[in-house]
């Protein structure tokens, strides 16, 4: 076998290894969404959104309650954590420039690193022990503090991408700096910093960690925000490490759902993204 | 003289851009060529085509014929990785690979053909780097990073590379359009020693360039090859007056 | 912006101009309250990774200053007994995390290799994008794929067979239990994979087509231009993306917390449970007796805090001249 050959079937192999590797990396995402649909769907009824979960060892209940409580979590985390993320990305990209911004550029990305679990123990040292007992309250805290760091870094970006030629003629025409930058630059950068937003939702709906001694988690209905509330990555975890088969096959579902809305999360951010990028 | 390059009918297009039309002429053993025109012409498309470097670009289409020492690169069953090991390349950018020493680099292809001992690869670095002239100002620092050199000196390094695979023929892309003109004369003064053992050809925008190191000139437009002559002859009594108006400057 | 829109966007600025245009005395105070107040939500990020060092030191004081330095090397966690050591998880974080690596790493190159420099451009973004989406994966998600199929399958199947053939080695001495540092190592490989690749996919589209022209002129097979231009040229980028795999794979809570068996135990078989920092915090924090116990779990969240810093600034600095040439200065 001459060198040339020899080469030559290095190269044929080493190609064939890359596709190899490949395909190992895709087929465990192919195993899990096999595995999350036909399991999932088994267990999808009505019972599944309208019910909370029976006690153990009964047949049926659903996980209406960490639906609900996802919800609630998300909803109150976004209503902190979005406008703090914007408004400090605003800074950074309008009056920024200095170390100090570049130090807070830092930390966003070293906090985007942090393992989740650590967030819900600064919120539990923030909320729980104050408070004496866990709650929706905390639970919210832990997941506006992941989002911040990331509605920061995507907005500024976006922000950073409008002209600046586009300032200039606001400013031109007497519009106040913070008017401009309310009206003009940010109504510009709008389509991206929603497809940031969508994603940091997308991201916070799975996390399970942050919420274990914060929210708590709850069987019933939680009834007031300082109480613990259910929601739904951990009734899946909660099901999931459970004995019973039934179980089980609620946490599957669950799986679906939350796969499903994460999805539907990330395609409307991409195809919003897409959109912006068309004009 | 022998023929050593030919090509027939060459035809290149990108997608739907039909960059080369049915181009036809022979190159000679050791001699240079030089391929002159203004920009957008199809010069660098034409040099490419002829070391098979459009395998690497996906939307390219290359139809046509062209002949090394008789056999058609292009055929089916040719094989790009030897053809390109008889043709060599150099850049109108240097490019030197950047993890490599400078001894690395001009032994690199070389390599690729499997161990050679110590003394060999410093053989062949020696008499690589002495034929380019720079064998003088680095034999004191080949572990060197080749990034350390000069923008000239990069680009003898990398002819150094070139040959050191032994090379039957050299294109040549621009090599002396990045670099400051005593850097580019050395490039010319090499051009002419390289032609006693490589048959080169070599693309310019130059055309005082051409005028000194070539002997034969090909002058393309529009991806059509209008004029190939002796260059004495080219440049001063053009047949077509395509050629003429470019020669004097009157577009490009 | 299309013409449409900028004319609107005009008539918006006048409209916007005519209603401040006697209010200019107004403007300058205005912008500064302006400027404070997106200030203060720029340093309350800042403010947060202060708190999360701040707080926690806080809380293991009354851990650190029962335990000392003997807190890392002790083997002994016991709630009852008020005993806490924290080796046990130090070293299952490292070793899945290490071994995690070990294997995701060569898998990651290869597959973001073939994404950029051998499939048609694209098949290579589907794979991509696909690749992308085993990312967004929530990590409870992976653990309950991970607890009710991988373990048992392993439990059934790759364990009984690794004990019998190698089973000579320590590392595969002990009953097949299914749940086990080795499923922990495979969840966290899966889960770790795509981050890699997706920012080595990113180095590797920086190599500049000069330096793998360069490559194959010599005569240089694809495999060889790869491994002469390309590697070479993204060799430091490509330990960032293991680095900041690293990081991620010592932070991962739920999924490992579901496979790994959580006793704290060291022992060199893969076979064997163990446990990890963020399992320990997860499993007992809510229920955790005593206050001292509490201090005890914030420590180890101190000490993971700290491994997950380290990483990540290393891995923030090796990447960090790969983003400057960048368009944009996008944040990988």
């Amino acid at each position: 076998m001459t060198q040339l050959t020899l080469r030559k079937l290095k190269n044929s192999g080493m190609t064939l290894a890359m596709a190899a590797a490949t395909l190992a990396v895709l087929i465990p995402l192919i195993l899990i969404f096999i595995h999350i649909v036909r399991m999932g769907a088994s267990s999808i009824s009505l019972d599944f959104f309208t019910q909370i979960p029976r006690p153990t060892g009964e047949t049926g209940g659903g996980m209406a309650n960490g639906m609900v409580g996802s919800a609630l979590l998300i909803a109150l985390a976004s209503a902190f954590g979005i406008p703090v993320g914007i408004f400090g990305a605003v800074y950074l990209a309008e009056f920024g420039g200095g170390r100090l911004s570049g130090a807070i550029r830092f930390s966003a990305d070293i906090l985007a690193g942090v393992p989740s679990i650590i967030t819900g123990m600064v919120a539990y040292a923030l909320l729980v022990v104050p408070m004496k007992g866990f709650s929706a309250l905390a639970g919210a805290c832990a997941l506006a503090l992941i989002m911040i760091p990331i509605v920061l870094r995507t907005t500024e970006e976006q922000l950073k991408l409008v002209p600046t030629t586009l300032r200039e003629a606001s400013l031109a025409l007497g519009v106040p700096l913070w008017r401009t930058t309310l009206k003009v630059t940010l109504h510009s950068a709008m389509k991206g910093v929603m497809t940031g937003i969508l994603l940091a939702i997308a991201r916070i709906s799975g996390e399970t960690a942050p919420l274990l001694f914060t929210a708590l988690g709850n069987q019933f209905w939680g009834k007031k925000l300082t109480e613990p509330i259910a929601a739904m990555p951990l009734q899946i975890f909660s099901f999931a490490i459970a004995p019973y088969e039934d179980w089980h096959r609620l946490a599957w579902s669950g799986a679906l759902v939350l796969v499903t809305l994460m999805f539907t999360l990330s395609l409307t951010a991409r195809y919003l993204g897409r959109s912006k990028q068309k004009n | 003289m022998n023929t050593k390059v030919q090509l027939d009918n060459l035809n290149v297009h990108f997608g739907e851009n039909h960059a080369v039309k049915n181009v036809s002429m022979t190159f000679r053993e050791n001699s240079v060529t030089a391929i002159i025109g203004p920009s957008g012409c199809g010069k660098s498309t034409v040099l490419r085509s002829i070391n098979r470097m459009h395998d690497l670009t996906p939307d390219a289409r290359v139809t046509g014929r062209a002949f090394l020492d008789g056999k058609d690169i292009y055929a089916n069953g040719a094989d790009a990785v030897t053809i390109r090991r008889r043709i060599g390349m150099v850049f109108q950018k240097p490019n030197p690979f950047p993890a490599m020493s400078i001894y690395d680099n001009v032994i690199a292809g070389y390599r690729l053909n499997g161990r050679i001992s110590r003394d060999q690869a410093d053989g062949i670095v020696e008499s690589s780097l002495k034929r380019v002239a720079l064998w003088d100002e680095v034999k004191d620092r080949l572990r060197a990073n080749a990034m350390e050199l000069s923008g000239g000196q990069q680009q003898r390094l990398c002819i150094a590379r070139t040959i050191a695979v032994k090379p039957e023929v050299i294109l040549m892309d621009e090599p002396a359009s990045a670099l400051d003109p005593l850097s580019t004369l050395k490039i010319e003064e090499l051009i002419e020693e390289l032609k006693e053992r490589y048959t080169i050809i070599i693309v310019t925008h130059n055309m005082q360039q051409a005028a000194r190191v070539s002997d034969v000139t090909a002058f393309f437009y529009l991806g059509e090859l209008i004029e190939c002559g002796e260059t004495r002859k080219i440049f001063t009594t053009p047949e077509k007056k395509q050629t003429e108006d470019y020669i004097t400057g009157r577009f490009g | 912006m299309s013409t449409a829109s900028e004319e609107k966007l005009e008539i918006a600025l006048t409209h916007e101009a005519e209603n401040h245009k006697w209010r200019m005395d107004k403007k300058a105070g205005g912008d500064a309250a302006f400027k404070g107040m997106t200030a203060l939500f720029a340093f309350a990020v800042l403010a947060i990774l202060l708190l999360m060092l701040v707080e926690l030191a806080g809380e293991s004081f009354p851990a650190m200053r029962k335990f000392g330095w003997r807190f890392v090397p002790g083997k002994e966690w016991d709630a009852v007994q008020g005993l806490f050591g924290a080796l046990p998880y130090l070293w299952g974080s490292v070793v899945s995390s290490v071994l995690a690596l070990a294997l995701a790493t060569p898998l990651s190159v290869a597959t973001a290799l073939f994404i950029t420099e051998i499939a048609p451009k694209k098949v290579g973004g589907l794979i991509a994008s696909l690749v992308e989406l085993l990312a967004a994966i929530p990590s409870v998600i992976y653990g309950l794929w991970g607890i009710l199929v991988m373990a048992p399958w392993l439990q059934r199947t790759v364990q009984p067979f690794l004990a019998e053939k190698f089973g000579f080695l320590p590392f595969f001495q002990g009953a097949p239990y299914g749940v086990s540092m080795l499923a922990a190592v495979f969840i966290l490989m899966i889960m770790v994979v795509p981050i890699i690749t997706s920012i080595t996919k990113e180095v590797l589209l920086t190599v500049p087509q000069s330096q793998k022209e360069a490559a194959v002129a010599l005569g240089a097979t694809r495999w060889e231009m790869i491994r002469m231009a390309v590697l070479p040229y993204g060799k430091s980028g490509i330990l960032g993306a293991v680095i900041l795999g690293l990081g991620r794979a010592v932070g991962e809570t739920m999924a490992v917390t579901m496979v790994i068996g959580n006793t704290p135990q060291i022992s060199l078989s893969l076979l064997a449970p163990a446990y990890t920092m963020p399992s320990v915090i997860a499993n007992e924090f809510a229920e955790a007796t005593s206050k001292i116990h509490t201090s005890a779990l914030m420590e180890i969240g101190l000490i993971l805090l700290f491994v997950t810093l380290a990483i990540n600034i290393l891995a923030q600095f090796l990447l960090w001249s790969v983003t400057r040439g960048q368009k944009g200065g996008g944040r990988i």
